[in-house]
């Protein structure tokens, strides 16, 4: 029954089949149903349309009826209608993907695809835009700096150029002439570049690996010693810390001397670099670990000295001059220099408000032979002719104050090794009134609101 | 028939023309995401800039806009999250740059610093009228550093130049730092609704714009106008000295009122407004996430773990009066390291 059905349908569509499309091949049919055979759909649909449909001849003449089963028609599929179109009962025909529903999803897809490309390629490209208006903008600056750094080395402001170059350096290494003025900047400082020595501590065959890895305690304790062999202090410091912070109690007894060392050498390093009070308060962390040695300790009285004179710069001339002879005896860091402003801001004291030009003149003497400065050569000549026809007798005679003025600054600085006995003064300095300092703890009650 | 092929005629014209403007639409997307990557400098917050100086308005042409202030950054090493941070918060009155003035100087200054390992926080006010060595100057009050270094064009600018100055007075590394303008400042309090205020003494505060008026000892919720004037008001009991505690007083009102937890959906609803202030009006070389990590830690440490410090007579500081009639604070080095150490040393992590 059912292979004569098929027979029948067979013959009919052979018979619907125009003469030039043999195979049943043609699309006209295809536009006016463009959202799919729908038709075939319908139960028990068997219109030629429907068949025509079929795009892939499913019925080709002489076929055997059995054979367009086995193609992949809607026969084949499950749900798909049956032979003659007869749906059976319960199952209903399954509705063919629409053409619609491709467009549906193609475009969102090509939307998302080309906002994705454009999106990515904007962000490369800002990248690359940006990285190259930094460079432009930093290479802009470090010309700048370090044309201002040479005017100021010009003009004598030898920390500005300092910072200038420090600046310059630390951005570019290897910028040239950079390095030379900075030093130029700091020898005309009298900061020498000085390595102190580290205390002995056991050193470890480690590979250096300055990238602070903090996966485990012990790479951390070896980063610790890596920095502390290569003289990076902050380093030393930082994977202490940090391992502080993971666990307290890793191997403490050695962190401790490693911690102690390195802000020992921290210190001592900014001490010598002219940072005093920085370098004091690495000496005093320090300090909480293990008593310091003899030569931390006399430079850090040796840095509080200067920094209680320097706090009379510009507004004790006769404190200043006194504090800064001290400093100045040991040929440390700018203080002669100081010394020198001082004695002169005093000579002018005495010499204008105080009117005692003889005391006037012991003091420009004194500037004048620390420091070298032509133009103020005519002011101590001044006052010491006028010194001379006040505690002359006779009438004054011409003088003439001729110093042998040296320049200081251009001397070698002489600091003390880290092995030697620190040449400075090691008064302590004393303060006429010295209550403690005002310390307030935060309340733990909280205003009415 | 013919209906059909128009019709599929009009479905693929529509399909090309939903092409093309996909490729414009994309055009246009990779412009601006081109422009936003290049422009995010990664730096934190913008820096502040002065919308005008009068000088640069008074002439009778079109007013020009300002010209931008290239000063190099000195960029500071990344927080590693364990060691002490310390930041010099600065507070400025943009006004006199405005104003023609030239770089203004430092009104306010405050070190805090925050010990992550021991979750101790210390607050130093230093005095503005202190007369200490800036670095690669003469001396002078510390208030003119931030001058200094950004009409010098400094690397890093008036900042740096004033933690540079800061450092070498007190010791203790400085690796960041906040300036604020002060409108800045009134904003952002009126944004998160005021603050509570326990006023100690009768004070009168002149708020800018409004009538005066006087504060008795007690309670007072302050708006951004009122607290700012309360901060900076000097004819009171103690000078300059107690208007940094009075500073000191305000900060910790605006830390309490942001670390309660009734803020938080408060904070959340002005989050846009808030940071387009700090945008606008702080200047900081924090990134955003240092600045989050920072918050973040903030909310584990007690109000007691705060210390607070000011330098301040007696003995601190000396009194002095300049040739020039200037009144001056004299440092006393020896005062200052001992309160330093109370503030930085004894709360550090640093310890056997």
């Amino acid at each position: 029954m059912s292979a004569k059905l098929d027979e029948t349908q067979a013959r009919r569509t052979q018979r619907s089949r125009p003469t030039d499309d043999p195979l049943g091949l043609t699309r006209r049919n295809a536009p006016r149903d463009p959202l799919g055979a729908t038709r075939r759909n319908v139960p028990g649909a068997t219109s030629p349309s429907s068949t025509a449909g079929d795009r892939l001849g499913t019925t080709r003449p002489g076929a055997p009826a059995d054979s367009t089963r086995r193609l992949p028609t809607s026969q084949g599929r499950p749900g798909g209608t049956p032979p003659g179109g007869v749906t059976p009962p319960g199952r209903g025909p399954r509705r063919r993907r629409p053409v619609w529903w491709h467009w549906l999803v193609g475009i969102p897809l090509y939307g998302l695809l080309v906002l994705g490309v454009a999106g990515l390629a904007g962000y490369w490209t800002g990248l690359e835009r940006r990285a190259s208006a930094e460079a432009s903008l930093s290479n802009q600056a470090l010309r700048e700096q370090f044309d201002l750094g040479v005017l100021d080395l010009l003009a004598a402001r030898y920390e500005i150029a300092r910072q200038r170059f420090d600046y310059i350096l630390s951005v570019d290494p290897n910028y040239p002439g950079a390095l030379e003025l900075l030093e130029e900047a700091r020898v005309a400082l009298n900061q020498p570049t000085l390595t102190p020595s580290p205390l002995p501590v056991p050193t470890v065959d480690v590979s250096p690996s300055p990238t602070l890895n903090l996966g485990s305690l012990d790479s951390l304790f070896a980063s610790a010693q890596t920095a502390q062999v290569l003289g990076d202090w902050d380093g030393v410091i930082n994977a202490l810390l940090a391992l502080r912070g993971q666990s307290p109690d890793f191997r403490r007894q050695e962190a401790n001397q490693l911690l102690y060392s390195a802000l020992r050498s921290r210190g001592l390093q900014k001490i010598w670099n002219g940072d005093q009070e920085q370098g004091i308060y690495d000496l005093t962390l320090a300090q909480r670990l293990a008593p310091l040695d003899g030569q931390a300790q006399s430079w850090i009285n040796t840095a509080a000295f200067y920094l209680f004179a320097n706090s009379y710069f510009g507004l004790d001339p006769a404190l200043a001059t006194e504090n800064f002879s001290q400093v100045c005896a040991a040929g440390v860091w700018d203080s002669c220099f100081k010394f020198a402003r001082a004695a002169w801001e005093y000579a002018d004291l005495l010499f204008g408000k105080e009117a005692d030009p003889c005391a006037a003149v012991d003091q420009y003497e004194a500037s004048l032979n620390t420091y070298a400065d032509s133009a103020r050569e005519p002011t101590a000549t001044e006052a010491a002719e006028v010194c001379m026809t006040a505690t002359a007798p006779s009438p004054t005679p011409s003088a003439t104050i001729t110093l042998e003025a040296t320049l200081f600054l251009s001397e070698t600085p002489t600091l003390p090794g880290p092995s030697d006995t620190p040449s400075g003064p090691t008064a302590t300095p004393t303060e006429t009134f010295t209550p403690p300092p005002t310390f307030t703890e935060t309340p733990t009650e909280t205003p009415p609101g | 028939m013919r209906t059909n092929d128009r019709f599929e005629w009009v479905v693929r014209g529509l399909v090309v023309v939903f092409a093309v403007a996909m490729l414009v639409v994309g055009a246009l997307f990779y412009g601006l995401i081109r422009d936003l990557t290049a422009g995010w400098t990664g730096t934190g917050l913008n820096p502040f800039r002065p919308a005008a100086r009068a000088s640069e308005v008074a002439g009778s042409g079109p007013v020009q806009p300002t010209p931008t202030i290239f000063l190099p950054e000195v960029t500071p090493i990344p927080w590693d999250g364990s060691t002490r941070v310390t930041i010099l918060l600065l507070g400025l009155d943009y006004r006199d740059w405005v104003a023609g003035l030239g770089a203004p100087r430092s009104d306010s200054m405050i070190l805090l610093s925050v010990d992550p390992l021991t979750k101790q926080v210390s607050m130093l006010s230093i005095p503005r009228d202190l007369w200490v060595e800036i670095p690669g100057f003469t001396h002078n009050r510390i208030n003119t550093a931030y001058a200094s270094g950004e009409g010098n064009r400094l690397p890093g600018g008036g900042p740096a130049l004033a933690m540079r100055a800061v450092e070498a007075l007190v010791g203790v590394p400085i690796q960041y730092y906040a300036v604020i303008d002060f409108s800045t400042f009134e904003r952002m309090i009126d944004e998160i609704g005021g603050i509570d205020v326990l006023v100690m003494e009768r004070i009168k505060i002149a708020p800018i714009g409004r009538l005066s008026l006087w504060l008795d000892p007690k309670a007072y919720h302050l708006d951004g106008a009122q607290a700012l004037a309360y901060a900076r008001v000097r004819k009171a009991t103690g000078g300059d000295f107690g208007r940094a505690e009075r500073q000191q007083q305000v900060a910790m009102a605006i830390l309490d009122r942001v670390t309660g937890f009734d803020m938080i959906p408060t904070l959340v609803a002005k989050a846009p407004t808030l940071f387009q202030e700090l945008s606008t009006g702080v200047r900081t070389n924090m990134t955003l996430n240092e600045m989050i990590a920072l918050a973040w830690m903030a909310r584990d440490i007690s109000s007691e773990s705060i210390h607070r410090g000011a330098i301040a007579p007696p003995g601190m500081v000396g009194f002095y009066t300049r040739p020039d009639g200037a009144q001056v604070l004299r440092a006393v080095p020896d005062q200052i390291r001992q309160l330093r150490d109370q503030l930085f040393v004894d709360t550090s992590a640093i310890a056997p």
